[in-house]
């Protein structure tokens, strides 16, 4: 891996780490939310600094440089937690679809009984 | 026979001009039959002034505080008939498609509990509908129709058919899940899965005076596609036991 990618990345690794924090301190995120991005960073950090056992990784899977398995590695990992948020995003929708309903149901309850009430005086 | 109530959910998204003749057909007819029918028309978010005039002429609704699309809109109307212990609920849309005089086939299967659930439909001899729709939709229909017949060895010709009616029993299962988009197809197979009866039934339909189809040609591919994968996926299913 040339030292130029490894500076990037590390210094990458770091300004994802800050913005985090910064996330975090300003109430925007919660750590939890935050945990497999940090464990990204620290991944991206790691491969940065000591980039030979990465490489070691990289030719056991039969791959030639280390900055194609980071390539490889990265990509899969988005992809898994890019559908991860589409399946909270689904579920999201679900709930709301359930509150319309819910309180869209509950408005005509209301509308009944006041009617009823005035009717009544 | 003890007597069932029944329910009529009509859907409707921006159908301020055609509603109240709809509701106004099914008012009349629900006075002179002797069954014990009420109605809700489910304002689904519309943006035109159907709320007003929902309001104006005293019809009995549910506004959606924002719109959900079809199938989230008949789901309220489930939820409505399951909280208010009807026995059996009809879906009926809104823009004047369907004759309320085909009610009574429609639910006799389920009042002889020969079904669970009937599906009314144009392809069948003996319904009296002239109105069988365009060619290219009843190519798809029959597509539609055959796959889930490959998938559950149970043949309904009109599958898009929007005029339906179930027990409590189907009542139930769509107010656990109701497809949202293009909910017809699909929810077969889920009815299928809990082993509900369905028969079809034939009914009389006309061209719709007022609005504009849900499905458009430009969506018509995509409809086929999702709607095919949506049966192929639920068929993985199975059955319960």
């Amino acid at each position: 891996m040339p030292i130029q990618l490894r500076l990037l990345a590390i210094i990458l690794a770091v300004l994802f780490f800050v913005y985090m924090v910064r996330l975090v301190r300003k109430d925007k995120a919660e750590i939890r939310h935050m945990l497999k991005w940090l464990v990204l960073a620290l991944i991206i950090l790691i491969g940065a600094i000591f980039p030979e056992m990465g490489s070691r990784i990289a030719h056991f899977f039969g791959i030639q440089t280390l900055t194609s398995l980071a390539l490889f590695i990265l990509v899969g990992i988005l992809l898994i937690i890019s559908l991860k948020y589409q399946m909270s995003l689904i579920s999201a929708e679900k709930q709301i679809k359930n509150l319309i309903q819910e309180v869209s149901l509950a408005n005509k309850k209301i509308k009944d009984l006041e009617r009823k009430n005035d009717n009544k005086e | 026979m003890n007597k069932q109530r029944i329910l009529l959910i009509i859907p409707a998204y921006n159908e301020s001009e055609g509603i109240i003749k709809v509701v106004e057909v099914v008012k009349q007819y629900i006075s002179k039959i002797e069954l014990e029918i009420d109605y809700v028309v489910i304002n689904d978010g519309s943006t035109d002034n159907e709320e007003e005039v929902l309001r104006e002429y005293n019809i009995t609704h549910i506004e959606l505080i924002q719109n959900l699309g079809i199938g989230g809109a008949v789901q309220t109307g489930y939820m409505y008939a399951l909280e208010n212990s009807y026995d059996i609920a009809v879906q009926f849309d809104g823009d004047g498609q369907h004759d309320i005089h085909s009610l009574p086939n429609l639910i006799e299967p389920i009042l002889n509990d020969e079904a669970d659930f009937t599906v009314g439909s144009r392809f069948l001899d003996e319904s009296n509908s002239e109105f069988k729709s365009s060619k290219s939709r009843q190519l798809g229909i029959k597509i539609l129709s055959s796959l889930i017949y490959m998938s559950s060895k149970i043949k309904i010709k009109d599958v898009t058919s929007g005029y339906r009616a179930g027990n409590r029993k189907a009542i139930e299962q769509f107010v656990k899940r109701y497809p949202r988009q293009y909910p017809e197809p699909e929810s077969y197979m889920h009815l299928f899965s809990k082993n509900i009866r369905v028969k079809e039934v034939g009914v009389r339909m006309f061209e719709r005076t007022t609005g504009v189809s849900s499905i458009n040609l430009i969506k018509g591919v995509n409809y086929m596609v999702s709607v095919s994968l949506a049966i192929l996926a639920s068929s993985i299913l199975g059955k319960e036991k």
